[in-house]
C-alpha cells in the first residue's frame, strides 16, 4: 500500500523556505543599490550616511549604530518579510533636501533598481521546486 | 519633451491652478528649491526615481516616474503647510486617470514628513511621494 504519492511536504517546505530567503535578499540588494546611489550622487564625506543603511529581518540586522545614528527599526513580524532603512540622522536631508538645499535622492532609485531583482527571484521560484525532494 | 519633464509641467500646472492651494501656500510652486525670499508656505516638487515600461522588443511604452511634493514652511506656521499638504493630496494623491494629455495615472505613494533648522528656526515640511504614469510623447 502506497504511503505517499507526490512530493508535495518537500514542495512545500521548499517554497516557504524560498520565500523567506527572496525577502531577505532583495532587502540586500536594495541596500547595496542604495549605497551605489549615494555613491554616485557625491553624497560620501565621511562614509557614515552610506555605511548606515541595513537591513532588518527575523534572522537578524546589521545595523552599527554610532553618535549620529537614529535608533534601529522594529523587525518585521512576518518570516517573509525583511526591511532596509538608513541610520544616519541626516539621511532624510539629503534624501528631500531642505530649505536650501535640493533633495539628491538615493533610497526611491535604489529601490526602484532592486525591482528587477524581485521580478527574477519571483520567477525562479518554479525552478527552485524542481529541485525540491 | 522628455517623460519626466512631462511628468513635472503636469504637476505644476495642476498645483498652480489651483486656488485653494495658492490660498494655503502664497509662496507658490517651485521646483527643488524655492528662491531665497520667498513667502511661506510654499511647495516644492522635485523628481525622485522611476523605471520605464517596455514591450517584448525593448521600445519604450510608458515611465512610472516618482516625483517629491511638499509643503514647507516654519513651524511657526504648521497649520498652513498641513493644510497645503491636505489640498495636494486632494489634487494629486488618488488614483485617477488625468482626462487628457500624457499622463495617464497620479497616486500618492507614502507620506513625507519631517523638520529641519534653517538658521536657529525650526522649519517643518508635508507632503508625499507621487508616483505618476507617462506616455511616450
Amino acid at each position: 500500500m502506497a504511503e505517499g504519492f507526490n512530493h508535495w511536504l518537500a514542495i512545500a517546505e521548499a517554497l516557504d523556505k524560498e520565500c523567506q530567503e527572496i525577502a531577505v535578499d532583495t532587502a540586500a540588494e536594495a541596500k547595496k543599490n542604495i549605497k551605489q546611489r549615494i555613491t554616485a550622487n557625491g553624497q560620501v564625506q565621511t562614509g557614515f550616511m552610506r555605511d548606515g543603511i541595513y537591513t532588518v529581518s527575523r534572522k537578524g540586522s546589521d545595523y552599527t549604530g554610532g553618535k549620529d545614528a537614529l535608533p534601529p527599526i522594529a523587525k518585521p513580524t512576518s518570516k517573509y518579510a525583511a526591511r532596509y532603512a538608513a541610520a544616519a540622522r541626516y539621511s532624510i536631508h539629503q534624501n528631500n533636501g531642505t530649505r536650501y538645499i535640493p533633495p539628491r535622492p538615493f533610497f526611491g532609485p535604489g529601490t526602484e533598481r532592486t525591482r528587477p531583482y524581485l521580478d527574477a527571484r519571483m520567477a525562479g521560484i518554479e525552478e527552485k521546486l524542481r529541485g525540491a525532494k | 519633451m522628455s517623460t519626466i519633464g512631462v511628468g513635472l509641467q503636469w504637476l505644476i500646472a495642476t498645483l498652480r491652478g489651483d486656488t485653494t492651494l495658492r490660498g494655503y501656500a502664497p509662496g507658490g510652486v517651485h521646483l527643488d528649491v524655492a528662491p531665497v525670499d520667498t513667502a511661506t508656505p510654499f511647495i516644492v516638487i522635485s523628481f525622485d526615481s522611476g523605471s520605464d515600461t517596455t514591450n517584448a522588443n525593448g521600445v519604450r511604452l510608458l515611465t512610472n516616474a516618482v516625483y517629491q511634493v511638499k509643503a514647507s514652511g516654519p513651524a511657526s506656521q504648521i497649520e498652513a503647510v498641513d493644510n497645503a499638504a491636505s489640498r495636494i493630496d486632494d489634487l494629486i494623491g488618488e488614483p485617477k486617470r488625468t482626462p487628457d494629455g500624457l499622463v495617464i495615472h497620479c497616486s500618492r505613494e507614502s507620506p513625507v514628513q519631517y523638520g529641519e533648522l534653517v538658521g536657529e528656526a525650526k522649519w517643518t515640511n508635508f507632503g508625499g511621494l507621487h508616483r505618476l504614469i507617462i506616455e511616450k510623447s
